[in-house]
Formats: C-alpha cells, structure tokens, sequence
C-alpha cells in the first residue's frame, strides 16, 4: 500500500503534525526491505542489523523537518543509513571484538552462520565472502551499484564523494573480487 | 490511478530499466568473469526471524521521540552554526582586515615619530646648558666606571681568594 504514495506525498503528509505518525509508518514499510538488506550486507548479523536500522529510522523521524530537498527524500533516508552503518562498523572495531587476523575467520563464519541452506553454487558463497572482504567504503560503493543499481549521481549524495571517485572505488572493487575468487580455485 | 501518475510510474519504470542496463554494461566492461555469474540473491538465503518485517514498524513506533519539534540545545547551536557559517566567515575576513589596517597604522605613527633627519632639526632651539648637561653626565658615568674598575683590579690582585669571598 505504502508503494502507491509518492516520496513527495509521503514527505507532505510527514509535515502534517495530526497525520505524520500514519504517514511515517507508510515510509517506513515502503523503504524498511531496502534499508535492511543494505544494512544486512554490510554488518552480516540480524541483530546488528536491526538496531541500525531502528537508529536510521528513529534519526529520519527526528529530522524530516530539516529535510531541505536538495536530493531525493530516498537518497537522503539512504544516506543516513550509510552513515549509521559505517559508524556502526567503526564502533565496533574500536571495541575490537574481531583481532585483524582472526578478520577473515570471523567475516567467513558470520557469512556461513547466516545461510538457511548451501549455495547449490559454491561460487556464490566465495562471491559474498569476497565482497565481504572490501574496505568498509569500497564495499558501499560496490553494493550500491552491484546490488541496488544505484546511479553515480544519487551514490554521490549518498556518500558525499564525487562520481569520479566512486567509478574508481567500483571498478577496482569488481577487479579484487574477480581476482580474489580466481586465486582460490 | 489517474494519467499523471500512471505516467509518472511509467517514467520511473523506463528509468529503472535504462539503469540496469548501463549497470549491467558497465560491468560486463570491468569484470568480464562477475558479469557472466548471476548475483548471489542475499535475500533468499540469509537468515532472519518470521514476519520481521510486518512486525519492525510496529515495535519502531514504540522507540520513537514522543515530540518531533524539541531539539537538544546542542542541535540548535549545531544547526545555527550551520546557517551562520557564511556570515562567520565575512566577520573573520572582515576582523582580519581591520586588525591588519590598525597595525599598519600604528607601525606608520611609529615612524613618523621616530624618524628625525638633519633638515629638520634646528639647531639654534637646541639649549646649550643641556648639552653641557648632558656630556657632564656621560663624562661622569664613564669616569666612575674606570674607577670601578681600578678598584676591582686592586683587589684582584692583592686580595686571597677568602678574605675576597669574606
């Protein structure tokens, strides 16, 4: 139902103060699956998932008044998600609950432990472990563009990097993962 | 759905499409081999709890600010900053400006009084007893100096050392 309501209508009835509460949960449920997953990719764990999410759409309802379509009500949602992903991700390195060289045990055990079932491919699962592998920004950039399809201008605002840039993140994001999955077989 | 609309999700739908294909283009370019494998579907094989999603707006409602119109003090200082950075900006150029020009100045007024050259000073306005004065003065300083001086030899000389530090 929330898919039938523009962003622009969403965003006017957002400022209506005896509404906003029923049009905040029509943006929430039209844009939560996006958000998760993009979140989901990069922390890898449910739990972590949902509590940045919460903080994203919490941050979102506090200040939907200082949104000054500039961008794209999504592009700026997304935005916020990225933020509170990466700062996420950063937090939890300083509370070093993964040492750097039990990194790559911890990132391919968090992959296998979210599997309902084996890749039928075992290509598939060496793909997600490789993409796992990238730099916390690079892998933004990558699952922006490989995952959601987002255009160079929207990842921009998103990420607040030029396009220039992030063609160069992305291409040499695709090329490591290529030559990360060829090395191993 | 009226025609704007219908419209407008046609519109968003070619975009969508034109978009994929740029995607899938660019990629077939920068990696031949990821290009040619289709993606891993994260959402069909990543675990999450039944009905997640029909139930997180639900349990968000409850975590949500009961006002959405208070702001931290912290916000709004934040957040005037923000919009004042501009005019920040021209008072500082401004201040700097001024604190150069009061130097520069203050620098000339410094010259101006202390450079003095021989065409203007009038030596007919100058008092000659003062310049006596004066080179008394000096004569003196410099003659009790010398003297000093004797007496401190003298003493150097003829003295021990501890009926010198007694």
């Amino acid at each position: 139902m929330s898919d039938h309501y523009s962003d622009d209508e969403l965003l006017a009835g957002l400022r209506q103060k005896d509404k906003n509460a029923y049009y905040f949960d029509l943006l929430v449920r039209k844009y939560q699956q996006k958000l998760y997953w993009m979140i989901r990719r990069m922390v890898t764990d449910h739990d972590d998932a949902n509590d940045v999410l919460q903080n994203v759409w919490i941050k979102v309802f506090r200040n939907v008044d200082n949104f000054k379509e500039e961008s794209q009500l999504y592009t700026w949602i997304y935005r916020i998600a990225s933020n509170e992903t990466l700062t996420f991700i950063d937090k939890e390195k300083k509370k070093q609950k993964v040492r750097l060289e039990d990194a790559e045990t911890a990132v391919n055990q968090k992959v296998d432990s979210g599997m309902t079932e084996d890749f039928g491919d075992n290509l598939q699962a060496k793909l997600l472990k490789a993409i796992d592998a990238l730099p916390e920004k690079q892998k933004l950039v990558f699952q922006l563009r490989y995952y959601d399809e987002m255009p160079y201008e929207e990842i921009s605002k998103v990420l607040n990097t030029s396009v220039g840039a992030l063609k160069a993140s992305y291409h040499h994001a695709a090329k490591k993962i290529e030559e990360n999955i060829i090395n191993k077989d | 759905m009226n025609i704007s609309e219908q419209s407008s999700l046609m519109n968003s739908e070619l975009n969508k499409n034109i978009n994929h294909a740029s995607v899938e283009e660019e990629l077939k370019e920068v990696s031949p081999f990821l290009a040619s494998h289709p993606k891993p579907d994260f959402t069909k094989n990543i675990a999450i709890p039944d009905g997640y999603f029909d139930k997180f707006p639900i349990e968000l409602q409850s975590k949500l600010p009961k006002s959405r119109s208070r702001i931290s003090i912290f916000d709004w200082a934040r957040q005037y900053l923000l919009e004042s950075k501009k005019v920040m900006a021209v008072c500082s150029i401004l201040l700097l400006l001024s604190c150069g020009l009061v130097i520069n100045h203050h620098n000339n007024r410094l010259i101006e009084t202390t450079s003095i050259s021989h065409p203007d000073i009038w030596l007919d306005d100058i008092d000659e007893d003062l310049i006596k004065e004066t080179v008394n003065q000096s004569v003196n300083t410099a003659s009790i100096k010398a003297e000093d001086t004797k007496k401190e030899n003298f003493l150097l000389e003829n003295c021990s050392e501890d009926e010198l530090i007694n």
